[in-house]
């Protein structure tokens, strides 16, 4: 199934990702949780803070379904 | 203590030394104390009996980091109640070198049309005529003043905005390079300045060290408060405020669903990734010589937030922040990064806070003086608020009375301020926050957002009501306490996760002040700031009726959450219970 992968605030994808891009679609087996796309696409675990499916917080744990928005931030603030 | 009183009636400057009870005080806390003590509630924001407070933290001067916030506190004309807004600058630092607590502003000139300049030395206390500085902006104004007084003066200015006495205008404090970019942007606090007739304020270059009581804990606090800012993600060195400024918030609030767009109609901009931190970061990279990130308002800060960005042309913008990208930007559906910096730059040139502005025009688009997505349209506007020009007047009074001219029923304001870049709807204690602050729709009064949506200081969800009344009050009197002691409000990112910052913090004061303060009284002493502005807010006529949201979120769903404003009435109330 397909999914779509938006990276920001300097997170880089070490593999399957194409060159540069912060937001591209991959493909991913069913019933994979979001802690099996960190590491497929290698992302520094220790560095992904806050992680959003189609708008809203997720963890981890969470199953991902088929054209799922998947976001991942380190941890960042502002104001 | 000293502090400076200055009477605009007849002109006269008096050095006082305060009453004990104000000693130990200093930014909002000795701004709003004075205020309540000293302006009638029920005056008229901009005439005699309305003052302008102007007060340097307890740590400003100090080596301590981040610590050179300036509060200015008056009675708002935007608001009808209490105002606090900060800005960080050497000003302030200046001011508390030479010994001076505060300056307190009062009277008003007979002849509306006479401008002065206060001038702050060591040697000497000054008004000076400055009427042709009447109606300048202020890159020129600075420029002008730099020559005459150094370029490493402090000054605080006004500008054209404020001149028109209107009431989205703040005050201009200039950076490190002396550009008049840092503001006490919000509430109107530039026209109450205006309307005593001061122009600008100059502080003499001051280095060394602000009065400090028990250097020893000094020390300790100091580098307690140190190691949790380099420590933590959010705060440390090539951290992310550091690296990307505050924008970094554009692509998360955007991914939340929460970044208010097209006059808080929506929670997503397809524009989000063109004006944000990273795109800025890009832009500053390629043009080093114009743009740079990682900028700092004053000598002492840390941190570094700020952004210097370069436009196509080459042409530097400070500072560009995500307050001002967003209500420019997504909130009128404005995707040209460029464009915002041109505006941003304007707005500080004319002195206009850009939160009320992007609210303001937002509201104008959606009652048809121009479509969503006009840059050049909005830039038009503005120049119309420079000129004054009835049209420039009303969208310089900000979006609540824009709203009324033209028949906009979804006004985003509470307390009639304009509400900022999160969506209140979608992340429930930044509601309760925007709704129940003394300051009408203020962020920065109690950033839940940290723990809400950051993942700062916790993590709880911002779909719920629950426990959010509590979540906000905690956060409001905390910061009440951090903008007292002139430490910037984004230390709290790093001493929200590590409680020996806030200890620094706290040591770092008693050290200054000669107090025993623990961390939770100073909360307490936070607290009471906080219920000392509401009651002068109630003094002035305001009910539980004024903490209430916009009546358009209760009734119309945000997309893509569909999400409405739901919290009971009562439960807002609770936060005075
Ligand atoms: S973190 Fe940013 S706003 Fe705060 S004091 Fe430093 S440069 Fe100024």
């Amino acid at each position: 199934m397909k999914i779509t992968v938006a990276l920001y605030a300097g997170l880089k994808a070490r593999a399957l990702a194409p060159q540069g891009a912060s937001e591209f679609d991959l493909d991913i087996p069913e019933g994979s949780k979001i802690g099996d796309i960190i590491k497929l696409l290698d992302l520094p675990d220790d560095e992904v803070a806050n992680i959003f499916v189609d708008r809203s917080i997720k963890d981890r744990e969470f199953i991902v379904k088929d054209g799922q928005r998947v976001a991942f931030f380190p941890l960042i603030a502002g104001g | 203590m000293k502090w400076i009183r200055v009477n605009m009636s007849d002109l006269s400057i008096k050095v006082e030394e305060a009453p004990k009870k104000y000693e130990q005080m200093g930014g909002r806390w000795l701004t709003s104390s004075v205020v309540a003590d000293e302006v009638p509630a029920t005056c008229h924001p901009l005439g005699p009996l309305n003052k302008v407070v102007i007060a340097p933290g307890i740590l400003s001067g100090t080596t301590a980091p981040s610590s050179g916030r300036i509060s200015v506190g008056t009675k708002s004309p935007l608001t009808g109640g209490i105002k606090e807004a900060n800005a960080g600058a050497k000003f302030g630092q200046y001011l508390k070198r030479m010994g001076y607590s505060a300056i307190i502003i009062e009277g008003q000139p007979k002849d509306k049309e006479s401008r002065y300049l206060l001038n702050i030395s060591k040697e000497k206390l000054e008004l000076v005529d400055a009427a042709e500085y009447r109606f300048m902006g202020l890159y020129e104004l600075s420029g002008k003043l730099a020559s005459k007084y150094g370029k490493d003066a402090g000054i605080a200015s006004v500008g054209p905005a404020a001149e028109h006495l209107l009431a989205g205008t703040g005050i201009a404090f200039n950076d490190i390079e002396n550009a008049p970019a840092r503001y006490a942007g919000r509430g109107g606090v530039g026209a109450v300045f205006a309307s005593k007739g001061l122009k600008a304020i100059v502080t003499e270059a001051v280095t060394g060290q602000a009065a400090i009581l028990n250097h020893e804990l000094f020390e300790t606090g100091r580098k307690k408060l140190l190691a949790a800012l380099q420590e933590h993600a959010v705060t440390k060195p090539k951290g992310a405020l550091n690296t990307y400024g505050t924008a970094v918030l554009v692509n998360i609030l955007n991914e939340a669903g929460a970044l208010p767009t097209r006059n808080f109609s929506r929670g997503t901009f397809d524009g989000a990734k063109k004006i944000s931190g990273e795109a800025m970061a890009e832009a500053a990279a390629k043009n080093p010589k114009a743009g740079m990130m990682g900028h700092r308002c004053h000598p002492g800060c840390v941190i570094g937030c700020s952004v210097i960005y370069p436009d196509a042309q080459g042409k530097s913008h400070t500072s560009v922040e995500y307050e001002t990208l967003w209500a420019i930007g997504a909130n009128c559906e404005i995707d040209d990064l460029d464009a915002i910096a041109q505006m941003n730059s304007m707005c500080n040139d004319i002195g206009l806070d850009t939160i009320e502005f992007g609210d303001a025009v937002a509201v104008a688009m959606e009652g048809g003086l121009l479509p969503f997505g006009d840059a050049k349209g909005a830039i038009a506007l503005l120049e119309e608020v420079k000129k004054g020009s009835p049209l420039g007047k009303i969208i310089g009074s900000g979006c609540g009375t824009v709203g009324k001219v033209f028949g906009v029923r979804r006004v985003p304001a509470v307390k009639n301020q304009g509400m900022p870049a999160y969506e209140p709807r979608v992340i429930k204690g930044i509601g309760v926050t925007y709704i129940t602050t003394p300051m009408g729709a203020d962020h920065t009064a109690g950033y839940s957002i940290a723990p809400e949506i950051l993942g700062v200081g916790g993590k709880p969800d911002p779909h719920t009501n629950e426990g959010k009344v509590k979540l906000s009050k905690d956060f409001q009197a905390t910061t009440c306490f951090i903008d007292s002691t002139g430490c910037c409000v984004f230390t709290a990112f790093a001493i929200l996760d590590i409680p020996s910052g806030f200890e620094g913090m706290v040591e770092a004061c008693n050290a200054v002040t000669g107090a025993n303060w623990t961390t939770s009284e100073a909360y307490e002493i936070g607290l009471n700031v906080l219920k000392m502005e509401h009651q002068y807010n109630l003094s002035a006529g305001f009910s539980a009726n004024d903490d209430r949201p916009p009546e358009f979120m209760k009734l119309e769903p945000v997309p893509p959450h569909n999400m409405v404003w739901d919290m009971a009435d009562s439960e807002l109330d609770s936060m005075w219970k």
